[in-house]
């Protein structure tokens, strides 16, 4: 648990996006308090042993549903709420470490020896699983939207 | 002496009216961050709402169709959508003017549209570029970066971020302006590398204001509602995002000798 002060860091940076999104000042804070939860639930739940895919599905999904609840009852599109506080999740130094070690590959391992090999796997199996994060934190965001759809439109 | 028009004559200058009315609400969304379910659902409410009996769509990427019936008759009209920008501000307006636009006069619909695109109102561009900053800044220690990490993070983000703004503006491609600003940008942390013990964290959290959340998100909803098209046009759109920012970091990681 000593580790989870750093959530708060969730805060600063999904309220940076919001503003390039152009969300109202008024709902800044309530972003960057479901930024936070966001990212608490994230590191909490792998502290729990759940997978990182997994935890940040978890996350995301609690994001989109408190997005697509709150959203048209505070007046605002649910994207207010679901978009910017999901991306501190974004796995973006394993998406970096996956091009960084591509690009190292082919600069440092000409030709098609083993090395090149186990070293071209090891930056695709960084990508995959980074590929794969993202993909659950997209769908754990937007899935919320497709439940209860006759109390719900598109629009909220 | 011009003869006087019909009722019908009247009738179908209305539905006219109606669709390129709704038209526009549609591109007013799309152009501010709806995905097409959003787009599809605004523009075919408003339509009825306004005396439509029905009313059809068709949503590209790049343009927007609307065919409204009543009585009989129909009308049918396309636009293009210049760019698929981001302005939730707006999009909320919409979304809640949409709801009550039930009984709503056409001029009166009008005139809230027209004074939407005047209201525009945004952020000061350097506060955003700053925020943007303190973003990076804040994913760096998330990564764990030391203070120093942190606030090289910061600065970079922030000249990263105007890097973007200034080329966008010049209209320059996605991919372009991606490169050069996440060249920029890890350009500013491998310049003051020793500077901190967290490098790679904070390299890594310099680029990120460059992920293409909104595309990545809007295509996710659009896959999931059945838009596969309009779903991959904007996932693609996000990997073109991202294949340029990792070819700036790497070209600046390479040529600052730290890769």
């Amino acid at each position: 648990m000593s580790s989870l002060w750093h959530v708060v860091w969730a805060a600063p940076g999904a309220a940076g996006f919001a503003m390039l999104f152009n969300v109202r000042k008024s709902a800044l804070p309530l972003v960057a308090l479901i930024a936070v939860l966001a990212l608490f639930i994230a590191t909490y739940s792998r502290e729990l042993g759940l997978t990182v895919i997994a935890s940040d599905f978890l996350a995301a999904f609690v994001v989109g549903a408190i997005a697509y609840t709150i959203g048209p009852r505070l007046g605002e599109a649910s994207p207010v709420y679901a978009f910017a506080p999901v991306i501190p999740l974004v796995p973006g130094s394993k998406l970096a470490n996956a091009f960084i070690d591509s690009f190292n590959t082919w600069l440092t391992h000409p030709g098609d020896s083993v090395e090149t090999v186990r070293a071209f796997t090891e930056a695709a199996t960084t990508g995959l699983s980074a590929a794969a994060t993202v993909a659950a934190l997209c769908l754990g965001a937007i899935s919320p939207m497709l439940l209860l759809p006759r109390a719900r439109t598109a629009e909220d | 002496m011009e003869p006087l028009p019909s009722p019908e004559d009247e009738d179908r200058a209305e539905l006219e009216a109606i669709l390129q009315t709704s038209l526009e609400f549609g591109v007013r969304v799309q152009m501010s961050g709806g995905y097409t379910a959003r787009v599809r659902d605004s523009m075919q409410r408003v339509a009825t709402n306004l005396g439509a009996d029905t009313a059809e769509t068709w949503i590209s990427s790049g343009s927007i169709g609307l065919v409204v019936h009543r009585g009989g008759w129909s009308r049918t009209s396309i636009r293009t959508t210049p760019a698929m920008g981001v302005n939730f501000t707006e999009l909320s307006y919409l979304s809640r003017l949409a709801k009550r636009s039930a009984g709503m006069s056409i001029e009166a619909m009008r005139a809230e549209l027209t004074a939407v695109a005047e209201r525009d109102r945004r952020y000061p561009v350097p506060l955003v570029l700053v925020m943007l900053g303190v973003s990076c800044g804040s994913f760096a220690a998330i990564f764990g970066a030391d203070p120093w990490g942190i606030g090289l993070a910061m600065l970079a983000g922030t000249a990263g971020a105007a890097t973007r703004h200034f080329l966008h503006k010049r209209h320059f491609k996605p991919f372009i302006y991606c490169l050069i600003a996440a060249l920029v940008s890890a350009s500013v942390v491998c310049a003051s590398a020793s500077a901190t013990t967290t490098f790679d964290a904070a390299v890594t959290a310099s680029i990120l204001f460059l992920i293409p959340g909104v595309p990545m998100l809007n295509g996710t909803a659009d896959l999931l509602t059945s838009n596969y098209l309009n779903g991959l046009v904007r996932l693609t759109r996000a990997a073109v995002i991202l294949l340029g920012a990792a070819l700036g970091l790497a070209l600046a990681l390479a040529f600052w000798e730290q890769l």
